[in-house]
C-alpha cells in the first residue's frame, strides 16, 4: 500500500492546490451546479473581486495587511488564541444559506447543513486559508482537506481502496464509543432511497455497491469495509483520486441512535432536532430547540480535540438580512449574512467585521441549442461573451475596482492556462465571429432571458447585459422567476431559450466540473443540460476523466488547466463571474473561521477555540 | 337566529370543498412541483430519488384520487407532513395560526380601541384643528408601506431607543416568559396596529358624520339629552354598523398574517408559511393553510352577518 495522499493530525501543511471557489457554497452544495433548490440560491451576492474586499479598519478588529499566501488553519493553529470559558455566541441565520432551523436532517438539509457541523462531523473536511486583511477573526478560501473523524487516509497500490484511520478516544455526546460501524452505516443510510434524499449521496456512486444500494436490491454497501473499530475501507469499482473530496460532505450518524428509526419515517422524524435524542460527534450539542425560532447547542464538555470555551451556540431564525443586520448593530446577534449592497453599511459599524469569501457559484449564460441551432456553434457563444461588458457590469453594478473576469469556470487564475482567451469586452470582434458563423442575430426574433435570481442586483446586470446584447442585433426579453417554476422550465420542460444561472464553480466534490461538463453528468443524472439535451464534447470529456484519475495533486493541477483551455474555447456554459458571499461577525468572538457560503461550509471552523474577548 | 346559522353552516359546507377543490387544482397547474423542493437536480442519483418520492407522495395518481386521498386523511385531523424539515403540517399550522392571531389581534384590537374614539372624536369636531390632525394621520397610515414602517420601527425603536427586541417571539436561550413575549410582539403590534387605527378611525369618522346628520339624532338633542348620550346610545350604534362589517372584513386577517411584518420581525405566521409553502412548493402545507384560512373565513362572515343583527335592530334572521 502507497499513501497518495496521507495526512496526520497537526502535520504539516501540504501546498495549496485547491481552485478557489472548490466545493460549491451555494447553500453548501458539493456540485453547485446549475438547479436552484428550494431554498433558492444567492439573490443577493456580488461577484468576486480580484481579491477579497477588505473591511475599512473601524470594521475590522484586529486589521493588518492582507495575508497573500496565509497558511490554512489546523487544528491546534498557533494563529487560535487562548481564552477563557463561558458566553454564548449568537447566529443569525438568514439569505441564500438557510432554509429554516426545522431543517435540521444531515442528510436532507439544504443550506443549512453546515450548521450541523457543531453537532455532527464528517471523516474528513476542508481548512482554510485566511486571505482577508483581519488576521483574527478568518475568512478565506479553502485550503487541503484535514483530518476530522479521520487520522488519515491512504489509497493502494491499484488504486482502488481507501483506507481511513479513525481518531481513536472519540466519543457520541451519549458517552458511547465512536466506530467505524457507525462510519459504515451513515454510508448506507444516505444511499438508501427510502431515507428520502441525502445531499451527499449523489457524489458517492463509485464506490463499489453504491449503485445497488440506491436502487435499493440491498441496504449492504460492500464497498466499505470495517477490518477493525477505528478502519473505515472504502472500495471504489474505478481508481478515483477524488475519493476523500465525494465522502467529505457526509456526516457521520450515531448508528444505534439512528438505527432503530423506520428509513421510511426518517424524514419525519424529530430525532435530529430534538434535546437529548440528536447524538453526535462535535463540540456542541443539541439542547433546546423552538420550532420555527431558535435552536440552542451546549458546549460538549468531552469533545474530542478540546472542551470548547462558549458555553452555547445559538441559531436564531431571520427572515430578513436587514432586520439581522440591526439585530447586529444592537448586540442580539452576533454573526450574519450581509448582501453585497448592505456591505458598505456594515463596514461603518465599529463592532464588526466583514469577511468576505467566494462562494463558489459561478454567474453563467446558458443558451438552448435545442431552441436556436446556431447556438451550438462555439463561435456565438464566444460572441456573446465577447460582446458583454463584464468589467464595467462589475464595476458600476457591484462596485468592484478590479474585477477578475473567469475565463473558463475556474475562478482560481493560478489554473488558467498561459494562453487563455480573456474575452475583454470587444463588440466588433462579437459581430465579426456572428458573421463569421454566418448568423443573422436578427433572424432570431426576441429571446426570452430568464432566471432565478429574483433581486435588483441581477435584474440590473441582465439589462446591462440586455443593453449590450442589443448593440451586437440581439434582441432579449428579461424573466424573472421563482426557483420552482424556473426548474420546471429549464430542467422539465427543456424551455429556456437563454438563461442566467448560478454555474458550477469546479469544485473537486464536483469533480472540477465533471458533474456538470461530463457526458456521463447528462442531467437528471449530474447538472449537465436538461431534458433533451446535454453538452457532450469528447476531448473535455477525456480532459475531466483524466482529472480524476490522476492522484498525484501536481500533475492534477495540469491537467486541471487542460480542462480549463477547452472549456474556455468553447464555453457550453458562458462563464460571466465568480461570486462573493459575505459575513458580519462581531469582534467580540475570537478565532472564528469561515469561508465561504453564509451556510457555514463544510470545514475545519475550531468551533471549539471560538470565545469572547 | 338559530335557523338562520344552521342554514348558514350547511352553505358553507359546499363552499368549504370548493375552496379546497379549487387550491387543490391551482396547485396542480401551478408550474413546478414539491420534487424540486425534496431533491436537486444535481444530484446524481436524483432520477431514483425522483421516482421514489413520487410514488412515495403519490404524485403519480390522477389529479381527483390525489384530492381524496388527501380529503380522507384531513377529515381525520391528518393534514401531511411539510415537504421541507418532515414537521406535522397541524402542528406548524397550529404554531403558526397562534403566533398570527397573537400579532394580529393585538394589532386589530389596537385599531378598534384607538380607531374607533379618534374618529369619533374627528366626527364631533369636524373641520377643527384636530380633524385636520388626525385625518392627515390616517391617511398617512394607511398609505406608508408595512415594510417601510417595519424596517423604520425597528431602527427607532429598536436601534436607536432600544425599547424592543429586534425580531422573533420570544429571546432565543431564555425559558419562556409572558413578558418577553409581550417585549417582542409589541412593536411589530403596534406597527400593523397604525394601520388598522388609520382604516378604523377614518370609517367611523365617515358612518359617525352621516348618522350624526340624521333627523333622529336631532330628535335626541332637541329633546335634550346630553351630547354623550346622544352620541354613546343614539349615534354610535348606528355607526357601528359599517365598522362591524370592516372588523369583520378584517377577520380573515387574523389568521391571513401579515407577510411583510412578519418577514421583517421574523415572526413565525401564518403569512410568512404560506409564502415559503407556495415557494417550495410544499403542497401539505399549502393545503393545511388554505383549509385553516377557509374555515376562519367563512366563520368570520358568519360572525359577521350575526354581529348585524345585534347591532343593527333593522336587521332579523328569523
Amino acid at each position: 500500500m502507497i499513501n497518495k495522499t496521507r495526512w496526520h493530525r497537526g502535520g504539516k501543511v501540504l501546498p495549496m492546490l485547491v481552485v478557489l471557489s472548490l466545493l460549491a457554497a451555494a447553500c453548501g452544495s458539493p456540485v453547485a451546479s446549475t438547479a436552484p433548490s428550494a431554498a433558492s440560491r444567492a439573490p443577493s451576492e456580488a461577484p468576486s473581486a480580484a481579491g477579497s474586499v477588505a473591511p475599512s479598519d473601524a470594521a475590522s478588529a484586529e486589521p493588518s495587511a492582507p495575508v497573500a499566501e496565509a497558511e490554512p488553519i489546523l487544528p491546534g493553529d498557533a494563529r487560535l488564541v487562548p481564552g477563557t470559558p463561558g458566553g454564548t455566541f449568537t447566529g443569525a441565520f438568514v439569505g441564500p444559506c438557510c432554509v429554516g432551523v426545522d431543517n435540521m436532517n444531515p442528510m436532507s438539509a439544504g443550506g443549512d447543513y453546515e450548521f450541523l457541523h457543531f453537532v455532527w462531523e464528517h471523516l474528513v473536511t476542508y481548512s482554510v486559508v485566511p486571505s482577508t486583511a483581519s488576521t483574527n477573526p478568518f475568512s478565506g478560501h479553502y485550503g487541503p482537506l484535514v483530518p476530522e473523524l479521520a487520522d488519515e487516509w491512504s489509497v493502494s497500490d491499484d488504486q482502488l481502496t481507501w483506507t481511513f484511520k479513525l481518531h481513536p478516544g472519540v466519543k457520541w455526546h451519549d458517552g458511547t464509543d465512536f466506530t467505524s460501524a457507525d462510519v459504515k452505516f451513515s454510508f448506507e443510510l444516505c444511499l438508501d432511497a427510502k431515507v428520502g434524499p441525502c445531499y451527499p449521496g449523489g457524489s458517492m456512486k463509485s464506490i463499489e455497491g453504491a449503485e445497488d444500494v440506491i436502487a435499493g436490491t440491498t441496504t449492504d454497501l460492500v464497498g466499505v469495509e470495517t477490518p477493525d473499530p477505528l478502519t473505515v475501507t472504502i472500495t471504489t469499482s474505478q481508481p478515483n483520486a477524488l475519493l476523500p473530496y465525494n465522502v467529505m460532505d457526509l456526516f457521520i450518524l450515531q448508528k444505534s441512535s439512528v438505527e432503530p428509526i423506520p428509513r421510511e419515517t426518517m424524514e419525519k422524524n424529530d430525532y435530529f432536532r430534538t434535546p437529548g435524542k440528536a447524538i453526535g460527534t462535535g463540540p456542541f450539542k443539541v439542547s433546546a430547540y423552538s420550532a420555527g425560532q431558535s435552536m440552542e447547542l451546549t458546549r460538549n464538555d468531552d469533545y474530542w480535540r478540546a472542551k470548547p470555551y462558549l458555553d452555547n451556540i445559538i441559531r436564531r431564525e431571520f427572515k430578513d438580512t436587514a432586520s439581522a443586520l440591526i439585530a447586529f448593530e444592537t448586540g442580539e446577534v452576533d454573526y450574519t449574512y450581509v448582501t453585497a449592497d448592505e456591505v458598505e453599511r456594515a463596514s461603518t459599524i465599529a463592532t464588526g467585521t466583514v469577511l468576505p469569501g467566494p462562494s463558489g457559484v459561478n454567474l453563467d449564460i446558458v443558451l438552448n441549442p435545442l431552441k436556436n441551432p446556431d447556438w451550438e456553434d462555439k463561435r456565438v457563444r464566444q460572441a456573446f461573451l465577447y460582446g458583454i461588458d463584464r468589467k464595467s457590469i462589475l464595476q458600476n453594478i457591484y462596485n468592484i475596482p478590479e474585477p477578475t473576469l473567469l475565463s473558463c469556470l475556474y475562478s482560481d487564475p493560478a489554473l488558467f492556462p498561459d494562453d487563455v482567451p480573456t474575452y475583454e469586452y470587444d463588440p466588433e470582434k462579437a459581430k465579426a465571429l456572428l458573421a463569421e458563423a454566418g448568423v443573422d442575430p436578427a433572424s432570431w426574433g426576441e429571446i426570452v432571458f430568464d432566471t432565478y435570481y429574483g433581486d435588483q442586483g441581477s435584474l440590473d446586470a441582465m439589462t446591462a447585459i440586455q443593453s449590450n446584447l442589443a448593440d451586437l442585433g440581439i434582441t432579449v426579453k428579461i424573466q424573472q422567476m421563482d426557483s420552482a417554476a424556473w426548474s420546471k422550465r429549464y430542467y422539465d420542460d427543456g424551455a429556456s431559450e437563454m438563461s442566467m444561472i448560478g454555474g458550477d464553480g469546479g469544485g473537486a466534490a464536483g469533480g472540477y466540473g465533471y458533474g456538470s461538463l461530463h457526458t456521463d453528468s447528462a442531467w437528471p443524472k449530474g447538472g449537465n443540460g436538461w431534458k433533451g439535451y446535454n453538452y457532450t464534447n469528447p476531448e473535455l470529456d477525456a480532459a475531466l476523466e483524466a482529472v480524476q484519475v490522476e492522484f498525484d495533486e501536481t500533475k492534477r493541477a495540469e491537467l486541471l488547466k487542460e480542462v480549463c483551455a477547452i472549456d474556455a474555447v468553447e464555453q457550453p456554459y458562458i462563464n460571466l463571474w465568480a461570486t462573493t458571499r459575505y459575513w458580519f461577525i462581531n469582534n467580540r468572538i475570537a478565532n472564528f473561521v469561515s469561508t465561504p457560503g453564509p451556510g457555514m461550509g463544510n470545514y475545519y471552523k475550531a468551533a471549539e477555540t471560538w470565545h469572547i474577548r | 337566529m338559530i335557523t338562520y346559522i344552521v342554514r348558514r353552516v350547511l352553505i358553507a359546507v359546499p363552499i368549504f370543498f370548493g375552496i379546497t377543490i379549487l387550491v387543490f387544482l391551482f396547485l396542480a397547474l401551478a408550474p413546478g412541483d414539491p420534487v424540486s423542493a425534496f431533491i436537486r437536480p444535481e444530484l446524481a442519483n436524483s432520477e431514483v430519488m425522483r421516482k421514489i418520492i413520487i410514488e412515495r407522495y403519490g404524485l403519480d395518481q390522477p389529479l381527483p384520487v390525489r384530492y381524496l386521498r388527501w380529503l380522507a386523511e384531513a377529515v381525520q385531523g391528518n393534514l401531511g407532513y411539510k415537504a421541507i424539515g418532515g414537521l406535522p403540517v397541524l402542528d406548524t399550522v397550529v404554531r403558526g395560526l397562534g403566533a398570527s392571531v397573537l400579532l394580529m389581534g393585538s394589532a386589530l384590537l389596537m385599531g378598534v380601541l384607538v380607531g374607533v374614539p379618534l374618529g369619533m372624536l374627528s366626527a364631533m369636531r369636524q373641520y377643527s384643528k384636530l380633524d385636520y390632525a388626525l385625518t392627515g394621520i390616517a391617511f398617512l397610515g394607511i398609505s406608508t408601506p408595512s415594510f417601510m414602517l417595519g424596517l423604520g420601527g425597528l431602527y427607532l425603536f429598536g436601534l436607536q431607543v432600544r425599547l424592543f427586541p429586534i425580531g422573533g417571539m420570544v429571546t432565543a436561550g431564555r425559558p419562556f416568559s409572558v413578558p418577553d413575549l409581550l417585549a417582542h410582539l409589541a412593536l411589530p403590534a403596534l406597527i400593523l396596529g397604525v394601520g388598522y387605527v388609520a382604516v378604523m378611525m377614518r370609517y367611523t369618522r365617515s358612518a359617525m358624520l352621516e348618522v350624526l346628520g340624521s333627523l333622529y339624532v336631532t330628535t335626541a338633542e332637541a329633546k335634550g339629552l346630553s351630547p354623550r348620550v346622544v352620541v354613546v346610545r343614539h349615534a354610535l350604534r348606528n355607526a357601528l354598523i359599517p365598522i362591524v362589517t370592516v372588523i369583520g372584513l378584517s377577520l380573515p386577517d387574523l389568521v391571513g398574517g401579515a407577510v411583510i411584518i412578519e418577514t421583517v420581525f421574523s415572526w413565525p405566521g401564518l403569512g410568512l408559511m404560506m409564502v415559503e409553502g407556495v415557494t417550495a412548493r410544499d403542497y401539505p402545507m399549502i393545503m393545511g393553510l388554505s383549509l385553516i384560512v377557509a374555515v376562519t373565513v367563512l366563520l368570520a362572515n358568519l360572525l359577521t352577518d350575526v354581529a348585524y343583527a345585534v347591532t343593527d335592530p333593522r336587521v332579523r334572521y328569523d
